[in-house]
């Protein structure tokens, strides 16, 4: 318990969420039988950016590029399988197909780009920021070709295309509001135990019991699983408990998102201290890892359940 | 010898006769029958399901009245012993017939139920471009999900939470989205639908169920 409470002093920046709540005005029914609506619920749209929807794509070389790289945007495993090592899609972490403030939109990380990461130590270009979700969130190294898509491929090209596409009249250079996920402030105490509470009640309906997600029998991917060989990999972003606590709190459980700060930090340190693919980067120890990539705040090479976080599970061949 | 071959006669009817016995109670038991007779010619003061529901079990699109066919069983059940529960809003014709049936019909039913065919598609008046486009993207700017997000590819259902939406009744659609934006149905699994619903236009709702009927059953 100790060691929650000491990783509670790492005090995050103060919260900004959105306020989300705003009344329309009441709707005629269409029908009789429709009873009159006392208040619908919907999004702050005039944050950040309102992206252009699938539906305004044009019809020419270039919106085919569009279309291409929204298919592998929203169904990577199956529209860039290549390179895919796990189960996930970028859609499953930047909603709605990256269009939606503090759901990681992609129209406010086009023009951010080139930008020097700390995860790397150089200046990336896009092209290599998307190299990086393979490598790290869809786990590429477990994919046929054994690697993120090399630069200039296909897959990377599409992407961009979209990408681009989402971020159309967005000022280059611009921080744009909704970027990201909202930070959630650190409470003073984190708790994995309290954390799989929260998960059994409100995420095991659609994750599973076992975090593997829900997969149909004609291989559909329904839900996407949050640990296992499936999700992603100790090098993503997600397992970051303030990333997944940001992206908890704004988007959890899907079409209600009402968890607390609380709850949202404490599922978020639950799910990443689960097993999951190992870190590329690791080279020799988890403890030298440790060290070297994970100055940051997450349960890598922290002791869990009489376990080290970080040996990684891989699928069966 | 005549005496061991009547011996052997008489223990094989008996043996027949126990068959036979254990046949009747058997079928008497076996949900499925029990499910179809109800469906097919009701019991007692109680209506054939299939007077509203239809004779495949499809509902009545026009009417609102649901289609059962294909629908999970655990769903199902869930939902009928929620109604005599008033947990849900309830049509004033169903509910004699909610409050006279036991819980062994109530299963027997939806047993029943789930191995129909998934209803046919049946035309629907509405925007359904837009219905397409609510089904499988949403409407995000609203902070609407897509139906498929939690209904499955299609609206086709995923099981006992997340029930097919694909060719149910419309206005049965409709109805039940407003009944969770009044409150008076509540018996959503973590009230993810009632959050939902909250959050979507009449004019959206209409368009997904317009699409969602007119799909048909999905496989």
């Amino acid at each position: 318990m100790n060691r929650w409470f000491v990783l509670g002093l790492l005090v995050v920046q103060s919260a900004c969420l959105p306020d989300k709540k705003a009344a329309s005005p009441p709707e005629t029914p269409a029908t009789t039988h429709v009873a009159p609506v006392a208040e619908t619920v919907v999004a702050d749209v005039s944050k950040g950016h309102v992206a252009p929807t699938l539906a305004d794509i044009p019809n020419d070389e270039f919106g085919e590029s569009v279309r291409r790289g929204a298919a592998i945007f929203f169904d990577t495993p199956t529209h860039a399988a290549q390179f895919t090592g796990n189960s996930q899609s970028c859609a499953n972490c930047h909603i709605d197909g990256g269009r939606i403030a503090d759901s990681g939109p992609m129209w406010a990380a086009w023009g951010m780009y080139p930008a020097f990461r700390k995860k790397n130590g150089h200046v990336n270009t896009m092209e290599e920021r998307l190299q990086g979700c393979f490598t790290y969130s869809q786990n590429a190294q477990a994919s046929p070709s054994g690697a993120a898509p090399p630069k200039g491929d296909a897959v990377l090209v599409d992407l961009q295309s979209y990408i681009f596409w989402l971020a159309q009249g967005v000022a280059t250079g611009k921080e744009m509001p909704g970027r990201g996920f909202p930070k959630v402030t650190r409470p003073d105490d984190v708790s994995p135990a309290r954390g799989a509470e929260v998960y059994a009640a409100q995420c095991s309906i659609c994750h599973g019991e076992n975090g593997g997600g829900l997969a149909l029998e004609d291989g559909h991917r329904q839900f996407p699983p949050l640990w296992g060989p499936e999700a992603y990999n100790w090098g993503a972003g997600m397992h970051r408990l303030n990333t997944a606590a940001g992206f908890i709190k704004a988007n959890m459980p899907l079409g209600k998102a009402d968890l607390t700060d609380q709850q949202a930090w404490d599922v978020a340190a639950y799910i990443n201290s689960q097993p999951r693919p190992k870190d590329p980067r690791q080279v020799a120890t988890i403890a030298e890892n440790k060290t070297k990539n994970h100055d940051e705040d997450c349960l890598y090479g922290e002791e869990h359940d009489g376990k080290t976080l970080g040996t990684g599970v891989a699928r069966a061949r | 010898m005549l005496q061991r071959v009547f011996q052997i006669i008489g223990s094989m009817s008996m043996v027949s006769a126990i068959l036979f016995v254990g046949h009747l109670s058997q079928a008497e038991d076996d949900p499925l029958v029990v499910g179809a007779s109800l469906a097919k010619t009701g019991s007692g003061s109680i209506p054939a399901c299939s007077s509203c529901h239809g004779q495949l079990g499809e509902g009545n699109a026009a009417a609102g009245f649901p289609a059962l066919a294909g629908m999970n069983a655990a769903y199902l059940e869930r939902q009928l012993l929620d109604m005599k529960a008033a947990k849900r809003e309830i049509n004033p014709a169903m509910k004699p017939i909610i409050d006279g049936l036991t819980d062994g019909q109530i299963r027997a039913a939806s047993t029943y139920y789930a191995t129909l065919e998934k209803p046919k598609p049946v035309p629907a008046t509405g925007d359904i471009e837009r219905g397409k486009w609510l089904v499988e993207r949403g409407n995000w700017d609203a902070g609407v999900p897509a139906c498929s997000q939690c209904h499955g590819p299609n609206g086709r259902g995923i099981n006992e939470v997340f029930p097919s939406l694909a060719g149910q009744s419309a206005l049965y659609m409709t109805n039940q989205i407003a009944a969770w934006k009044k409150g008076t149905r509540t018996n959503d699994t973590n009230g993810l639908m009632a959050s939902v619903a909250r959050r979507i236009s009449d004019a959206d709702a209409a368009a997904a169920a317009a699409y969602l009927q007119q799909l048909g059953g999905q496989p």
